[in-house]
């Protein structure tokens, strides 16, 4: 762990009490963590790799309030590090500086739900499955589902460009953003929160949609809301192979067929959460299955389905079968989304990883990842959006055994390198955060990220915000990482 | 301006790539069009000290306010082709001076194609279309050009290219420069080139249309068309001679387009019915309809865009028809109700004193205030006063346009005159 969450490490006595007063002032005492204990909690997110104490954590329960905080840690010129629910799996909201952490995590509410201009204005704070709950009753939902929906809050979501199953249908969280509010390092209100479709000027909103809190904090979030379809189906597809369901979402996306979901589910997963308490009534005895969302009227759903049979069956789908009702199919995606947590049977601890690819390599590049796995004698459990080529190779490992972290360490390089020199990129959903910066180096030229760097050099001068996220520290050429090639050679 | 620094950017370029530009006060400026990223950043190069404005086909210019200075033009207009298209995939990678038409055209073997389905597709460059946010028909189905774009290479003001995004559907590795060079206009570089998500080109269509409508119980029927067909592409209202024409254009697999087209018919009443090639034709020039094409290849667009929400359509329909009427500006309105827009199209150039009247009308009215309005067709002489407050966010803004363009290379003050 990091010594820097001391608070000599920025400021001397008097001033860091001054400092605890003041912001104390503005969000009140109990909403200021200082004690070492309480902070431990802060220290990292989902990826407990990295863990860094912050010297102090300020709860904020407004915009106005959370523009008076980042206003006075400007005048101590603190790091400031933005943290919804901190569920994300990169380390994008550990401190690695020390500094303030500014949690959303009570700003909570539902500021306004317009049914009839279908859009949700709300609080950073709230949680995903919140927002689609409160306004289901008016036959509306909001697309992105990430797995942690139950508890990420929608800041989150936005400072990610978080994604999710029906993503592959609806797109990303970026396609659902019709305006923000966010406060930046000095504390100054950018109110781009009206419901707009298309920017006025410069596409600020766009750019802030996936900045992982390292341009400005994001308190308030304008979001379209769609209506609930007329009728939803969900199928599971069976197969003796992972590469034959592989082949399947190749050929589906080849063929232009449009299900909402497309999901694979391996072995290891399925046996996971056949033993959990997420158990959905996978077949066991499965090499893969596919989990599929078809979505629309009742006509286009039934044609849908009997396009998709074709597929299914044409690539060794042993057994196509549909869920009977809402109820079947609320088991069948809670074993999905509860993948994650079944997987702790497996091994105490679970490196996610996230990395796209094309879509016409899936059972190729899925291969490669078991084939590495295997040869570092680790546990790689897959459980991924195929639909959008969107790979997480998940492998079960112990905390505890050094060896095998710095294996598990091992095999994510390599995955990567292996994702990026077939065309893919480093992310689909989960973001860079500390985990995948320097691995931008892989993928752009050192014009490409100075161009970048010019993004958030005009939104926060100093780099206080999320400081050493998302962009590398170093010059490339003094980051160890090799080149991958860009229209068949290496761009410098 | 400076006479010898033109003359040794243009000498950066060979012969061919240079040419004239008639620009919007009736006088011309020099115009280079390079055939590669090597010529184009040459040209840059040459070209320090000179204020540079970027265009694609210029179809556009109108869009924006008169740039405060601009001693060159860069168009883009011949870097041209697709660099990558994959079709099992669904992506694309284009220069950005290539047609939209000539795209779509590579594209329909394959039963794919590019969104925004802009008007006038032959005449917009891809780049172009991109950087003015240009909206198309499908918009309802499709979206907007945020929900298409997944990288550029940028032609920046130092001379460097730069990418951002990628080539995959889901990608957020980095900042997502490339969203903020749609609808920028070039002011934070000239995009050379852009992937873009494709979308399935569906096997059939129906287009439906009803005429001599009140706009009233017209708006009512495309709403019950729109919750009989949730997956329409388009639910319009042209404002014609005799009352008002209702459209709605559905596109989808057989047995659910054929139920869709039930409802929609039931919703609209009696309907004259388009499909197949038919259908997609009658689409096109409604589509085309919102532009006119001058005789020397100009465009003259809609004087006005005004947006605001879906359920106010009615009430700013109402408000646009009697204060240009107020004005006595002749045009005819279209009303993408769904979308809450509504477009004014003027019958010529109105002068300049009409469409004053016409801005103050609207900015006094209690409905349109809190629209957007775009004016898209006025006369120049009256664009610069019609841009209204800065937009929010102006202050960020001006620091990303001084951050990206430090010295001025790229012609200013066409977004807002503050920028």
């Amino acid at each position: 762990m990091s010594d820097n969450g001391t608070p000599t490490s920025f400021l001397d006595r008097a001033r860091a009490e001054r400092l605890v007063t003041d912001l104390a002032r503005i969000v009140g005492p109990r909403a200021v963590v200082a004690d070492q204990e309480r902070l431990s909690t802060y220290e990292s997110d989902g990826l407990a790799l990295y863990r860094h104490r912050p010297w102090l954590v300020v709860l904020p329960r407004n915009t106005p309030e959370a523009a008076a905080v980042m206003a006075r840690l400007a005048q101590d010129e603190l790091p400031i590090v933005p943290r919804g629910a901190g569920t994300g799996l990169t380390g994008g909201a550990s401190p690695v500086r020390g500094g303030a952490v500014v949690s959303t995590s009570r700003m909570r509410d539902l500021i306004e739900l317009d049914v009839q201009g279908r859009y949700a204005r709300v609080q950073a704070g709230l949680v995903n499955a919140d927002l689609t709950h409160a306004c289901s009753k008016h036959g509306l939902f909001f697309a992105p589902d990430p797995s942690s929906q139950q508890a990420c809050t929608l800041g989150g979501n936005v400072a990610n460009n978080s994604g999710g199953p029906h993503c592959f249908k609806y797109g990303s969280t970026v396609r659902h953003v019709l305006g923000l509010v966010a406060v930046d390092a000095k504390g100054s209100v950018l109110d781009l929160g009206e419901p707009r479709c298309e920017p006025a000027g410069l596409d600020l909103v766009g750019a802030l949609v996936g900045s992982e809190g390292t341009l400005a904090l994001i308190t308030e979030v304008t979001l379209r809301l769609l209506p609930a379809p007329e009728r939803v189906e969900t199928l599971l597809a069976v197969f003796g192979e992972l590469s034959e369901a592989c082949d399947t979402v190749t050929a589906l996306i080849a063929q232009q067929l449009e299900p909402s979901a497309i999901e694979i589910l391996d072995r290891l997963t399925i046996e996971a959460v056949e033993a959990s308490v997420y158990r959905a009534g996978y077949p066991v005895d499965a090499g893969a299955v596919l989990l599929l969302d078809v979505e629309g009227t009742a006509a286009e759903v039934e044609e849908l389905i009997e396009a998709l049979e074709e597929v299914v069956r044409a690539h060794g789908g042993r057994e196509l079968t549909r869920a009977a009702n809402a109820a079947d199919r609320g088991h069948l995606w809670a074993g999905r989304k509860g993948a994650f947590g079944a997987l702790g049977r497996v091994a105490p601890d679970l490196y996610v990883t996230d990395a796209v690819v094309p879509r016409t390599r899936l059972a190729e590049l899925v291969a490669g990842t078991t084939a590495i796995c295997r040869e570092l004698g680790l546990k790689l459990a897959n459980v991924f959006h195929a639909g959008d080529g969107n790979l997480h190779p998940n492998i079960c490992y112990d905390g505890r055994d050094a060896d095998e972290v710095r294996r598990v360490l091992e095999a994510g390089q390599r995955i990567q390198d292996l994702c990026l020199a077939a065309g893919g990129s480093l992310s689909g959903e989960h973001g860079l955060g500390l985990e995948k910066r320097d691995g931008m180096c892989a993928l752009f030229n050192q014009s490409d990220l100075d161009s970048m760097g010019r993004l958030r050099t005009a939104f926060d001068p100093a780099r206080r915000m999320n400081p050493d996220k998302l962009l590398p520290t170093r010059p490339c050429m003094e980051v160890r990482t090799p080149r991958v090639a860009v229209r068949g050679e290496v761009r410098d | 301006m400076n006479t010898e620094a033109i003359e040794r950017a243009l000498r950066a370029v060979e012969p061919h790539s240079r040419g004239e530009f008639s620009a919007w006060d009736g006088g011309t400026l020099p115009l280079v069009a390079p055939a590669d990223e090597a010529e184009a950043q040459a040209f840059m190069r040459a070209a320090d000290g000179l204020v540079i404005l970027p265009i694609g086909n210029g179809t556009k210019l109108d869009w924006c306010a008169l740039p405060t200075r601009a001693d060159l033009v860069f168009s883009t207009r011949r870097l041209v082709g697709l660099v990558a298209y994959e079709p099992a995939e669904g992506v694309l990678v284009a220069r950005a001076g290539t047609d939209l038409a000539a795209i779509a055209r590579q594209l329909r073997p394959d039963h794919q194609r590019i969104a925004p389905d802009v008007a006038h597709p032959a005449r917009c460059t891809i780049g172009g279309a991109f950087a003015a946010a240009q909206m198309g028909a499908d918009r309802l189905r499709r979206g907007t050009w945020r929900d298409a774009i997944l990288g550029t290479r940028v032609l920046e003001a130092d001379g460097q290219i730069t990418q951002s995004g990628g080539r995959l559907v889901k990608n957020v590795t980095g900042y997502d420069l490339f969203r903020l060079h749609g609808g920028a206009h070039g002011a934070l570089g000239i995009v050379l080139e852009l992937s873009l998500r494709l979308w399935p080109d569906p096997p059939e269509c129906v287009w439906l249309e009803r005429d001599k409508m009140e706009p009233g119980s017209a708006l009512e029927a495309l709403a019950a068309a729109a919750r009989a067909a949730p997956a329409a592409s388009r639910l319009a209202l042209f404002e014609e001679t005799d009352g008002w024409r209702a459209v709605v254009h559905i596109e989808g697999r057989p047995r659910a387009l054929a139920a869709a087209r039930t409802g929609a018919l039931r919703a609209l009443g009696t309907a004259r019915t388009f499909d197949g090639d038919e259908a997609r034709a009658q689409a096109a020039s409604a589509r085309d309809h919102e532009a006119v094409v001058l005789p020397d290849g100009r465009m003259r667009w809609p004087l006005l865009e005004a947006l605001g929400p879906p359920h106010a359509s009615a009430s700013a329909l109402a408000a646009l028809r009697s204060a240009a009427i107020a004005c006595s500006i002749r045009g005819r309105l279209i009303v993408d109700g769904a979308l809450g827009r509504c477009v004014f199209v003027a019958d010529g150039y109105p002068e300049p004193e009409a469409v004053r009247a016409f801005a103050r009308a609207l900015a006094a009215d209690t409905i349109l205030r809190d629209h957007i309005l775009r004016w898209r067709g006025a006369p120049p002489s009256v664009r610069r006063e019609l841009t209204g407050p800065p937009p929010p966010g102006a202050d960020v803004m001006a620091r990303l346009v001084a951050a990206f363009d430090p010295a001025g290379r790229f012609a200013r003050g066409r977004l807002h005159p503050q920028l």
